[in-house]
């Protein structure tokens, strides 16, 4: 079982590459706002997480994901209900 | 922050892009029609090379005939929805023409290709179901997911071994979920991998939808699309396809082995909520869908037309989509350079589609050409011609 911090660290290093030079990606970054992410690359970052933890997410659940930390929330939350 | 700042973001990301003062892509007027393949655009005649009318029956005299005597016989619009005063006798056999071409018990007609996702997603799932679908898919298909509040899953795009874990996980809600493809995907001009993906999805007991309009009147042995090229035909639940693209009209459609396709007329707020089709489009459509049954050869000149693009772009070195298709996406590094490229396009007489995420797969920047069986040989010289010239 996978848990909260084993999820984000995964998360960031999927996030990292795509962050700016000038930024440190943490729990409360906002992946849009100043990441610059666009819903697209969220969308397709989830779907390496999927692959990774052998889970779905369903796209609706990431209207309100609006850091690394709301992400690995959900997550979390996905694995523990199994 | 007001509704009208959300605008901003627009406005910020169209500045950036036309920097540099090149003329705005999106929205060029067309000044005058002169052929299926030929416009004015800008005081100049151009090369319509991105226009999705692959068979070019927009000019086809007989389509053209039929619109003008619907026209006379029942006036300019129905003014009504088809649950209320808009469902003519001709609405009705176009649905009975489009079930027997594909050899299908039901067939309902939609006012756009948009709707007809819409339409038929809204009608088959809902609240705890699954909508399961290739993450390249259309707008129309996200939106109608969305729009039906099932749980939108999604799967790699054209990977089948991605669809199969992706069920496999759903266990006991399969018998509620809807795996949606398409037949050829509009951006890039590459084919869904059917066979596979209707193996894995019967055997995990789910329902198919395939979206065919980019295939209608380009695939299969007599124009159905990839579920007849792939003789998949049979096990696939529900084609939905578009007449605004082989048909040359406006208007989309849903045909379907289950005759409980009648039933989506009484629940589906997209269908029961719209104006119906303008008799104008009716007739023509049939028309068209009469001279796709009748006309094989238009099929043969369209696959004339893009192998020939394609391989010509391939052997000048340009980065090209996967499969050789009618629509032939050219990949550039960034937005910009696509745009550049794309006026220079224009300047040679060619008018493509400019194609920019986030509307694209991956974020990549696509200059979309799509070829028409209607394109002359000298008309395939001039597009070669010009992407030859422009050769980075």
């Amino acid at each position: 079982m996978k848990t909260y911090d084993e999820i984000l660290e995964r998360l960031f290093i999927h996030l990292r590459p795509l962050a700016p030079p000038t930024i440190e990606v943490a729990e409360d970054t906002d992946l849009i706002g100043t990441l610059g992410l666009d819903s697209t690359t969220v969308i397709n970052i989830v779907l390496e997480i999927e692959d990774e933890f052998d889970l779905s997410v369903p796209l609706n659940a990431l209207a309100d994901v609006k850091t690394p930390g709301q992400l690995a929330s959900l997550v979390h939350r996905i694995v523990e209900d199994g | 922050m007001s509704l009208l700042d959300r605008l901003g973001a627009l406005a910020e990301a169209r500045h950036e892009l036309l920097e540099g003062g090149v003329d705005d892509p999106f929205g060029v007027p067309v000044e005058k029609l002169c052929s299926a393949t030929e416009a004015v655009i800008g005081g100049r005649r151009v090369v319509m090379a991105g226009t999705n009318n692959y068979l070019g029956l927009t000019f086809d005299p007989g389509c053209i005939q039929a619109a003008h005597d619907a026209l006379d016989e029942a006036g300019t619009g129905t003014t009504g929805s088809r649950m209320a005063n808009g469902t003519y006798a001709p609405h009705m056999a176009l649905e009975r023409e489009l079930a027997d071409f594909y050899e299908c018990r039901a067939g309902i007609v939609f006012s756009a290709g948009y709707l007809a996702n819409l339409g038929m997603i809204t009608a088959l799932i809902g609240p705890g179901d699954v909508a399961m679908i290739d993450a390249d898919c259309h707008a129309s298909i996200y939106d109608g997911c969305r729009l039906s509040g099932a749980d939108i899953l999604r799967f790699r795009h054209n990977d089948t071994e991605s669809l199969e874990k992706r069920l496999a996980r759903l266990r006991d809600r399969n018998s509620r979920t809807l795996v949606m493809v398409e037949g050829i995907y509009s951006m890039l001009g590459d084919v869904a991998p059917l066979a596979e993906i209707v193996e894995v999805t019967k055997r995990h007991g789910c329902s198919l939808m395939v979206d065919e309009a980019h295939s209608l009147g380009v695939l299969g042995a007599t124009g159905r699309g990839l579920a007849e090229e792939t003789g998949t035909a049979s096990e696939v639940d529900f084609i939905v396809g578009t007449f605004s693209k082989s048909l040359g009209s406006v208007g989309g459609f849903c045909v379907s082995p289950h005759p409980e396709l009648e039933l989506v007329r009484y629940g589906s707020r997209p269908f029961i909520f719209t104006a119906s089709p303008a008799p104008t489009v009716v007739a023509s459509t049939r028309e068209a869908l009469r001279v796709l049954r009748s006309r094989p050869e238009l099929r043969t000149r369209l696959w004339e037309n893009a192998r020939r693009l394609y391989s010509r772009l391939e052997e000048l070195g340009y980065s090209l989509g996967p499969d050789v298709s009618p629509v032939v996406a050219v990949r550039f590094r960034t937005p910009h350079e696509a745009l550049t490229f794309w006026h220079g396009l224009v300047g040679h007489g060619v008018y493509v589609n400019l194609m920019l995420p986030p509307a694209t797969p991956g974020g990549q920047s696509l200059i979309r050409c799509s070829v028409s069986a209607a394109h002359t040989p000298d008309q395939m010289d001039k597009i070669c011609e010009a992407f030859s010239a422009l050769r980075p």
